[in-house]
């Protein structure tokens, strides 16, 4: 009897770390947080969107490498940015992210008109967004061709 | 009148909704009366009729595996294993979403409302016929809400990997209560078909494919001995849907050129006073030999992926935000190439 509650303690107990293992197997990326029906979500994801355009609109994924790369480099200079003024003055600085500043006044302007949150949350979801899509970026660009 | 038409593609749908946000973004959609999409198309046709681009924008670029199919603990280690999706899955997590959307949030109402149509595509299992079900049955009282949720579903329900719906489960004098029904794709990746039928002269129609090439499914190179069942399982349903969508564009395409050759025989024969009568000889030959004559020819526009898409059965937001971000720039692509009328049906045959 010993035995054999030890041999499926042996098939079990791997397959139940195997399930725990699942629990953390998909992180969430940053603007997940916020459920996708509300306006923080919008607002997260439409910045992120900017974020990702500015590489994806090069279709050569060496070029979209690069361009993650520059994109990476700006980010370093915003993420302590407390307001909107704060990231859009380093926007307005770069010069080495060619229609970034296209794309990122597209989507904050629907972001703006979309939705109704407080002002001193803003700054945080835009950074949100621009970290999600550089964490994903960096995940998939190289699988591609 | 104007429809979209809205290929199948399960995750690749992110393509879809990115590129319908661009449409809606640019106002696009305001003329349209009519969306009909076939399995993942068929989720993002109600809310793009509707102009809901945000909603789409968030859905699309925030679900997981598990928001969408409900694995038992063996397949779920099977799909670890193999890395290939979810095999003979639950959609019940999927059903949830829809009928949130859709019923909740009064999804069903609204569109009736709007006095725009949206049409999804199932198969029955039992007789293999196409089945189309649509809003103006839920607003003539024919079918319910929670029957058209069912058959959103339906319409996504891949053969093999998840599990057939019983769309009319629930009502109970229907004699098709107890049949079962899987993914319009397997017959109809992109249907024009029923937008034809019901006169549409313009069609806006989004693939997930790229015309030119076969997506297969296969991945990365694989060496022999690694090659499973299931791997080769999903590659065959990958190229015969490849195939599917293929014919069906191509038969779309050929209607639209035989229409065009029409008109262009009637102006010639016009130009060079030739007798009314020997010009409608000339139409009524053109008229036998293509099957549809009385159908309407429309307008065909087709908005494709430029970056070829590979996972379809994974449901990753980091990998669904790029789809969704490149259907944005490719529509804004194609609005900007002044939205070529799509003619060119010899590709289709290369």
């Amino acid at each position: 009897m010993k035995r054999h509650v030890r041999s499926i303690s042996v098939i079990i107990i791997p397959l139940l770390l195997l399930s725990l293992a699942s629990c953390f197997h998909s992180e969430k990326l940053c603007c997940e947080q916020y459920s996708a029906e509300s306006e923080s979500a919008t607002y997260c994801n439409n910045h992120r969107n900017a974020a990702l355009k500015f590489v994806r609109f090069v279709t050569d994924n060496d070029e979209r490498l690069a361009r993650l790369g520059d994109f990476k480099l700006f980010y370093s200079t915003v993420e302590d940015c407390p307001t909107v003024a704060c990231i859009e003055d380093a926007i307005a600085a770069a010069d080495n992210l060619p229609g970034f500043a296209d794309q990122y006044q597209t989507e904050h302007d629907y972001s703006e008109n979309d939705t109704d949150l407080p002002q001193g949350e803003k700054a945080g979801l835009i950074l949100c967004g621009f970290d999600q899509a550089i964490e994903g970026l960096e995940k998939t660009l190289e699988g591609e061709e | 009148m104007k429809a979209f038409v809205l290929s199948g593609g399960a995750s690749k749908g992110a393509f879809t909704a990115g590129v319908m946000r661009h449409l809606i973004r640019q106002g696009i959609h305001q003329g349209f009366k009519m969306a009909i999409g076939t399995s993942t198309g068929s989720l993002v046709g109600g809310p793009a009729l509707l102009g809901d681009h945000n909603y789409l924008n968030n859905i699309y670029t925030s679900v997981h595996n598990s928001d969408v199919f409900r694995n038992s603990f063996i397949y779920w280690l099977i799909n670890e294993i193999k890395n290939i999706g979810p095999i003979d899955a639950s959609m019940a997590p999927l059903t949830k979403l829809v009928r949130h959307y859709y019923i909740t949030k009064n999804g069903i109402d609204k569109l009736i409302d709007s006095g725009k149509e949206f049409v999804v595509t199932t198969v029955n299992v039992f007789n293999g016929e196409v089945t189309y079900v649509s809003t103006k049955q839920v607003a003539a009282g024919e079918i319910s809400d929670e029957t058209f949720v069912r058959a959103i579903v339906a319409s996504c329900s891949e053969p093999v990997f998840t599990e057939p719906i019983q769309i009319y489960g629930t009502e109970t004098g229907s004699p098709y209560q107890h049949d079962l029904y899987y993914d319009g794709g397997v017959r109809e990746f992109l249907p024009f078909q029923y937008a034809m039928n019901l006169g549409a002269d313009e069609i806006w129609a989004v693939s997930t494919h790229q015309i030119k090439k076969d997506i297969t499914e296969w991945g990365d190179s694989t060496s022999p001995d690694k090659v499973s069942l299931v791997k080769a399982l999903a590659w065959t349903i990958g190229t015969l849907t490849n195939e599917v969508e293929r014919g069906d564009l191509f038969r779309a395409c050929v209607g639209y050129r035989l229409s065009h050759i029409k008109a262009e025989i009637k102006k010639t024969c016009e130009d060079n006073n030739i007798s009314t009568a020997v010009i409608d000889q000339f139409m009524n030959i053109c008229d036998n030999m293509f099957p549809g004559k009385d159908m309407t020819i429309p307008k065909l526009h087709v908005i494709t992926p430029t970056t070829p898409m590979k996972t379809s059965l994974e449901f990753d937001p980091a990998i669904m935000q790029n789809y969704f971000v490149d259907g944005e720039l490719d529509a804004e692509r194609y609005l900007a190439g002044g939205a070529p009328e799509f003619n060119d049906c010899v590709q289709l045959l290369l």
